[in-house]
């Protein structure tokens, strides 16, 4: 009986630094959302910024813009993603961790940084730009245009759709594969019937991997394209291109953010609700 | 043929994903001022990188934060494992939701959240801000490292240990601690690559008056500045692509062992 009550008392700093500092300022971007700070340090309880947030037509559009370069993005991603993943779960096993290591790197990697990198490959003088200019495929340069957006968002997270996919795939037992064969099914059916179901939960989590990220950025609409507005360059703009901020709080910002923690969560539900056991084995090492 | 076509989509993707860094790597050596042209190799973009004062002192900063935040994560992430690992199922369950909540969220939500936060206990955003903000971050990491050391290490060993006469004290250090130590050695090397490379956290939590790397290439980026900035890049790029090679093959050889 000691012991129990001995280990529910070590758990109670835990629980402490958990809810210290991830849930409280998590609720203070919902208190900043419903509470008006004033000039003189007051504040003030009001619906108006969460309202707003909603029901702007400014906002509106950039979160369905967002949404739709996310969702474009993911599914790029997806088609991109799963066969490298495949080919890479097939390859003998000595080389295949070296490779593996080389293509989920990037994921750990400043974005700020490689999508500057991307962006002098793809800006007026990019020589991807030239080539396409040569080729007649476009006028203009890339950046500035959606596109620019949407290969921005692929380049910076396919990473995060190849490691869940391609994790999920290394799991599926090789022998339901033979016994497959064995019983007569081509290349075909395996697929159908074996890899695929089986890797679907890696590809869930690959999808909610992408898409969060993708839905959130500010620094490749700005770096890319500066002339839309996301969610992310909205919320970056409010805070920090905006004099109203008072002491940095902006409750306009916060009422954005409120609403994009909202997806989020949603996207993070379900996640979780396909990837039970991933919570140990997601990481790279 | 198909072995061919596998390949060449390997390095298909291979060559999307680092084309771009490796031009950037090469006009770091550029004689010329712009991104477009070529004109020759010269290191001045890495003598005028050193030179520049404010740059310099960034660095520094970056790496006072990176290297306070994993050490005191590294100690922290440890502990919270260790109490995670006894936790009843529910208990785990829940503790470990909150804590991927970090790593899974998005990071301008975590930022914009810390920054509120701090403003709202009115502590002014700083070198403290930014250490707390990256403690909390890299902490995760070293837990997820850990963890699983904990779960594979052998308890009849420790319980041996103590049947002999060993103090909890003595078998925790001689026994267990040797066995979990890759874990917290890579956890460790993980949290200083993530404070190091991290911007988005750092750029809503650190004041103007504490500027890291990564947040004064932002500012770099919205002035048309030469090259100085892919020599930092590249710079910065190095150093956490070895730091992450490390980290991850040295993982894979002691899982497979």
């Amino acid at each position: 009986m000691s012991k129990r009550i001995n280990n529910a008392l070590k758990c109670i700093p835990v629980y402490l630094w958990l809810i210290v500092f991830t849930v409280v300022p998590l609720l203070m971007v919902f208190f900043y959302a419903i509470f008006e700070v004033k000039d003189d340090g007051g504040i003030r309880f009001t619906l108006d910024f969460l309202k707003d947030a909603v029901t702007n037509g400014q906002y509106l559009d950039a979160m369905l813009r967002s949404l739709e370069y996310a969702l474009i993005s993911t599914l790029v991603c997806l088609v991109l993603g799963y066969p490298l993943a495949y080919i890479l779960a097939h390859m003998e096993e000595r080389k295949r961790n070296f490779i593996s290591v080389l293509f989920l790197l990037p994921m750990w990697m400043n974005f700020l940084i490689r999508t500057y990198a991307l962006s002098s490959l793809i800006n007026e003088q990019g020589v991807i730009t030239k080539f396409l200019q040569w080729l007649g495929v476009i006028e203009g340069s890339i950046t500035g245009t959606e596109a620019a957006i949407v290969i921005g968002m692929v380049y910076n997270f396919l990473p995060f759709m190849i490691l869940p996919v391609y994790t999920s795939m290394l799991k599926i037992d090789n022998r339901l594969i033979e016994a497959a064969r064995d019983l007569g099914s081509n290349s075909f059916i395996v697929f159908k019937k074996i890899i695929l179901p089986l890797s679907l939960p890696g590809v869930i989590s690959g999808i909610t991997m992408v898409f969060v990220p993708c839905i959130t950025t500010f620094v490749i609409p700005q770096l890319l394209n500066n002339k839309v507005w996301t969610i992310g360059s909205l919320i970056e703009f409010q805070i920090n291109g905006n004099a109203n901020s008072a002491g940095g709080v902006n409750n306009t910002a916060a009422a954005i953010s409120f609403i994009l923690m909202i997806i989020v969560f949603i996207c993070m539900s379900i996640f979780s609700k396909f990837d039970s056991d991933g919570a140990e084995n997601g990481g790279l090492m | 043929m198909i072995r061919f076509l596998k390949r060449f989509y390997l390095g298909f993707i291979l060559l999307f994903l680092y084309a771009p860094i490796l031009v950037m790597i090469l006009f770091s050596f550029n004689k010329g001022d712009t991104r477009a042209n070529f004109t020759g190799l010269s290191f001045q973009w890495y003598t005028k990188m050193f030179q520049n004062s404010t740059l310099m002192e960034a660095l520094i900063n970056t790496l006072v934060v990176a290297l306070c935040a994993s050490v005191i994560a590294t100690v922290l992430g440890t502990f919270i494992a260790f109490v995670i690992a006894k936790m009843s199922p529910a208990n785990k369950s829940i503790s470990m939701k909150l804590l991927n909540i970090p790593m899974l969220n998005a990071e301008i939500v975590t930022g914009v959240s810390l920054m509120f936060f701090f403003v709202f206990i009115s502590i002014s955003l700083g070198f403290t801000t930014l250490l707390i903000a990256h403690v909390i971050f890299d902490v995760p990491y070293v837990v997820l490292s850990v963890l699983p050391r904990i779960r594979q290490s052998n308890k009849s060993i420790y319980e041996a240990a103590l049947d002999l006469g060993a103090t909890p004290v003595t078998a925790f250090r001689k026994i267990l601690l040797p066995e979990i130590m890759p874990g917290i050695f890579s956890g460790a090397l993980l949290a200083f690559t993530m404070s190091f490379d991290d911007f988005i956290i750092s750029y809503y939590t650190s004041g103007p008056g504490f500027v890291t790397l990564s947040v004064y290439i932002n500012t770099m980026t919205k002035r048309a500045i030469p090259l100085t900035i892919n020599a930092l890049s590249t710079f910065i790029f190095v150093i956490v692509f070895v730091l992450l090679l490390i980290t991850n093959l040295k993982g894979k050889k002691n899982s497979d062992k």
